[in-house]
């Protein structure tokens, strides 16, 4: 066989391309943008069914539980005395530490939801079927985070904390805490809380000021917790009380403004479905007409909302069309996976251009809409949907606070105009330590 | 008759009561020449520790009843809550912190801060693990505080290093934890220097631009880096990410807008 130049340039050509393009090595991640980043060494406790390596540098042998147990009750005590309290420990073949883990020291493996399936499939199959309802979703809540354009692209010791939250969907201790996985504990609306609080979703703070999480805060500690959520069993409902009824793991089916990041049509056929859902849940303690009433409000002020947040995103429309967005799309870094953003740079303004990922390495005024529309929108909508009306009052003052700050500034970028816009803005969005550190760690 | 008999056996009552609580009333300096002698090394703990202040004493934690229950007192979350307050609410959100919510009617605080006694570690488990009242001793290299970097004495304590998280956790995961939150809080180091770099620029421009500045970057300092490092010591995701990241994220492109659309320097050619 004879080789020709052109062949001999190719190939020499190719493996300078293969070590520059870096593909077998850094193609450790999963999802969508898998080829793109390399997951950082706290991920496989967060998903451990796709990252757990097991340990092999400290024991050898099979053990049986109670060898576990008089071992680690003097290396890790906290753990067998919580074990010990729970209810698998008690029950009268207990359920010990094999069952979950293994017996091979060697490989052990870390409990997933299918590992809980195998005794618990009710709950299993609940939670899988919440996936047909779509995002968001405590089942999706993995995919979500890592196929987030900036999961991929941020350092991954940076975004760990995401997937601390968004392993709800890779296990179970999110709720039932190790080791005692008590279904009471799992009840209290403090359960939900390390997820559900902080700016995008203060779901503790409207559940806590509303009404129903007054009488909560006032009495709950000496209601009886071992009781389903079942009509009667409480005075006022809790998170789970609505939003998991009967102990339902699937919490999507009564779903209809979900996150709140975009606007929805609550009159569909499906979306009434929902409601009705709603109202029965409502109807444990509420008339439906009570029940009626108070989805009609959040309905209208949800879309007065929405009207005042396309009012600003159409402003911050306009300044990119007339080019006054400073640094341009073209000025800043661009995702690692974005390969026509890179010959078609353009602003991502609003839900369906993706700004959910766009709230770093933006123009000011960009940021500002971001921190109105995810931020003081969802304050809004969340206090609003769990019946905390004054918090729902206090985030409303400050969105129109905010929309008219926006409105001056966009006004200011209109006098200053194209005149302020002859330096090459470049050098200072694309170099600086951290951007450096971004660009090169995925 | 009857009613002067009552009058004098509710006083009394009230007298002894009195008397009694001014028994086991204490004062600042009743502690420590008993205690010396009966505790020596947990007050040489405290005296070489960052709570030995001036306007702190044994009262601070343990009240002023002498009946039994300073201990106990102490160990519960309130005693450092009341002081520590921001501390205290990324503990609160933090799995731990939830837990000991739920549970704090059903402790036993009577026991020692050791061997997982508690169903959650409460603050003084950590801060003050096995009683060592040299607060923090062991957990403070973890993640020290930003210009208070870990001195080579505390990297050679890096084996002891996280005993009380040990109680429970693995030595790999709780290994695994803090190095991946080292790099975390040096991440968010990197966005504070970035923009230190670009505040230098706008202080050469003019003085209103430069407090301006300077004002969102002592924040980025002040409030989102130290609520990463407080997420990440607490194991509370929200100050770590919303309350830390994107917040620096937002006030670095902040001041770097501060420069880039500054009219001495758009005027440049």
């Amino acid at each position: 066989m004879r080789i020709t130049h052109l062949q001999a340039v190719i190939w020499l050509l190719f493996w300078p391309w293969l070590a520059w393009s870096g593909l077998p090595e850094g193609a450790q991640g999963v999802g969508e943008n898998a080829e793109h980043w390399q997951p950082d060494a706290m991920h496989e406790y967060w998903d451990p069914a796709t990252y757990h390596r097991p340990e092999t540098e400290r024991m050898v042998g099979v053990y049986t539980g109670e060898e576990c147990v008089e071992c680690h009750a003097g290396v890790t005590p906290g753990i067998v005395k919580e074990w010990r309290s729970s209810r698998h420990a008690q029950a009268a073949s207990p359920v010990s530490c094999p069952a979950c883990h293994g017996g091979d020291h060697q490989k052990l493996t870390f409990p997933t939801p299918q590992t809980c399936g195998a005794c618990h499939p009710q709950r299993l199959a609940q939670m899988e079927e919440e996936k047909k309802y779509g995002f968001p979703s405590h089942a999706l809540a993995m995919e979500r985070a890592v196929d987030s354009k900036h999961f991929a692209d941020k350092p991954k010791a940076e975004v760990a904390a995401c997937l601390q939250c968004h392993s709800v969907a890779t296990k179970c201790d999110s709720c039932h805490t190790r080791h005692r996985f008590d279904p009471a504990e799992a009840r209290r609306p403090e359960a939900c809380q390390t997820c559900h609080s902080g700016p995008p979703h203060p779901d503790d703070l409207a559940y806590f000021s509303s009404p129903h999480g007054q009488l909560y805060q006032k009495e709950g500690a000496t209601w009886d917790w071992s009781k389903p959520l079942r009509k009667g069993n409480y005075q006022t409902p809790t998170c789970a009380y609505c939003h998991m009824k009967d102990g339902n793991h699937q919490v999507a089916d009564k779903a209809v403004w979900k996150f709140g990041i975009r606007e929805v049509n609550p009159k569909t056929a499906e979306n009434e479905i929902k409601r009705k859902r709603w109202r029965e849940t409502c109807a444990d303690c509420h008339p439906e007409e009570t029940a009626r009433n108070f989805f009609r409000d959040l309905d209208a002020e949800r879309q007065a909302t929405w009207k005042q947040l396309y009012g600003v995103e159409r402003l911050l429309k306009s300044l990119r069309s007339d080019g006054l967005l400073r640094p341009s799309a073209a000025d800043r870094p661009s995702y690692p996976m974005d390969w026509l953003a890179r010959w078609l740079p353009r602003e991502r303004i609003g839900f369906y251009e993706g700004q959910a990922s766009a709230f770093y390495n933006v123009s000011a005024i960009e940021r500002d809409y971001f921190d109105l529309w995810y931020f003081t929108n969802l304050g809004a909508y969340k206090g609003m949907a769990h019946g905390a009306k004054e918090m729902a009052h206090r985030f409303h003052k400050q969105l129109d606070g905010q929309a008219r700050s926006i409105a001056q500034t966009a006004e200011a970028l209109r006098k200053t105009g194209k005149a302020g816009q002859q330096i090459d803005l470049k050098p200072l969005w694309l170099e600086g330590e951290y951007t450096r550190f971004n660009r090169d760690h995925n | 008759m009857k009613r002067l008999v009552g009058s004098i056996v509710i006083g009394l009552v009230c007298m002894v009561g009195c008397v009694t609580a001014m028994a086991v009333e204490v004062d600042a300096s009743d502690c420590l020449p008993c205690h010396r002698e009966r505790n020596p090394g947990l007050v040489a703990d405290w005296e070489k520790s960052r709570h030995n202040l001036p306007d702190l004493d044994c009262r601070s934690c343990h009240g002023t009843k002498h009946d039994g229950t300073m201990a106990v007192q102490a160990r519960r979350n309130a005693a450092c809550t009341a002081c520590h307050v921001q501390e205290s609410s990324s503990y609160t959100l933090s799995k731990h912190g939830v837990i000991a919510t739920l549970e704090a009617g059903r402790m036993d605080f009577a026991q020692p801060l050791r061997e997982g006694n508690f169903r959650a570690p409460t603050c003084a488990y950590c801060h003050l693990h096995s009683g060592n009242h040299n607060i923090g001793a062991e957990v403070f290299p973890l993640l020290p505080r930003e210009g208070c970097q870990a001195t080579p004495e505390d990297a050679l304590r890096t084996e002891a290093r996280a005993l009380p998280c040990r109680d429970c956790h693995s030595p790999r995961f709780v290994e695994t934890w803090f190095l991946s939150g080292d790099k975390m809080l040096e991440i968010g180091r990197m966005k504070v220097r970035e923009a230190k770099a670009v505040v230098q620029q706008i202080e050469q421009l003019d003085a209103d631009s430069a407090k301006k500045a300077r004002t969102i970057q002592q924040r980025m300092t002040d409030d989102h880096l130290r609520n990463v490092r407080l997420g990440v010591g607490h194991q509370s995701p929200d100050d770590q990410w919303w309350h830390g990241h994107p917040a620096l994220d937002g006030d670095l492109l902040r001041i770097k807008s501060i420069l880039g659309g500054h009219p001495a320097k758009s005027t440049e050619p």
